[in-house]
């Protein structure tokens, strides 16, 4: 073979020596299924990277969500929320003790009270 | 001013496209059509830029995983082909870097290789070619390979190879010198199985 510097036809002719063997390494019978196994392995691996991103932003996103709405809620607690049991407990006793008859019209009386005392509150 | 028609893109190039497209639409399951359109390709190129045949597959295998997984890099590139190209070419050189062997086979032994019936008597002439290509410097045979082999332009080598048209043309000369001084019948071709010391070092690359 001569030199490519010899000129253009010697040129061609190694060109065409070089692509001739172009085919004559070939890939392993085997690297099919390799790469097909590691690629649905990978895209499966992605796909649960995916979901746990989704899952995570969506967290984020609730949190944000209803951490200011719960602050806001417990801002108002005390127009929102009745009487506690022991206060009514304790005002029952008391109407009882003054006016000496039972708890239970004492608890009646208590109850009248509160309810009148938020609608006061209400309006 | 009269503008020139823009080039064609080959009959494989639109294959790769539409195996690419396909790959986007149905995911996992349609990557064995890119593979075996594109593996012998790919392969050949990882071979030349790896000098052995295994690490060449590994790079081959972990470039198709990944476009599986992420195939709109593919299907959205400009040249889906020249893109999966230069992927495997990096990551061909990744492993080659990674790679601390000081021994590296001469021969082709490491190669699997296929002659037809009908080209058994070239298959002398062939294995010259491989073991020319083995002693050129990468960045040449690389070069060698996307010219005669894939059919390339100067202007695609460089930007496949992330360098200028002009470099590309002078490699690609370079190389077919050496080559034509390799490959005269009065060269020795050192062709055996045993293992040579022989520095693999980024010079090389």
């Amino acid at each position: 073979m001569s030199k490519v510097t010899d000129g253009p036809e010697s040129f061609e002719q190694l060109e065409a020596t070089l692509f001739a063997a172009r085919d004559y390494v070939t890939p392993s019978s085997d690297l099919r299924p390799r790469t097909l196994e590691q690629a649905r392995h990978a895209t499966r691996a992605q796909g649960w990277a995916n979901r746990l991103t989704l899952i995570t932003l969506g967290s984020m996103l609730l949190w944000s969500v209803t951490m200011p709405l719960l602050r806001e809620l417990s801002s108002h607690r005390d127009k929102l929320s009745g009487p506690f049991p022991a206060e009514i407990e304790r005002a029952a006793q008391d109407y009882a003790d003054l006016h000496r008859y039972e708890a239970q019209w004492g608890l009646v009386e208590a109850f009248r009270d509160a309810r009148q005392l938020r609608m006061g509150g209400e309006r | 001013m009269s503008q020139a028609p823009p080039l064609q893109p080959d009959a494989f190039t639109t294959q790769v496209q539409q195996c690419a497209d396909r790959l986007s639409e149905l995911g996992v399951a349609a990557l064995s059509g890119l593979f075996d359109l594109t593996s012998t390709r790919l392969v050949r190129l990882a071979v030349t830029i790896t000098r052995n045949q295994h690490d060449a597959e590994d790079a081959v295998q972990s470039v198709l995983a990944r476009v599986a997984s992420a195939p709109r890099l593919l299907s959205r590139a400009d040249e889906p082909w020249h893109y999966l190209l230069r992927m495997v070419r990096n990551e061909s050189l990744v492993i080659l870097r990674r790679r601390r062997r000081t021994l590296t086979l001469v021969g082709l032994t490491d190669l699997l290789t296929r002659t037809s019936v009908d080209q058994a008597e070239q298959e002398e002439s062939f294995r010259a070619v491989w073991l020319a290509l083995r002693r050129l410097p990468v960045r040449q045979s690389e070069v060698v390979v996307l010219k005669v082999w894939e059919g390339l332009t100067f202007a695609q080598i460089g930007d496949v190879l992330a360098v200028s048209p002009a470099t590309a043309t002078s490699r690609y000369r370079y190389a077919l010198e050496k080559l034509s001084v390799l490959l005269a019948p009065q060269a020795p071709m050192v062709e055996s199985g045993e293992c040579a010391a022989r520095q693999q070092g980024a010079g090389d690359v």
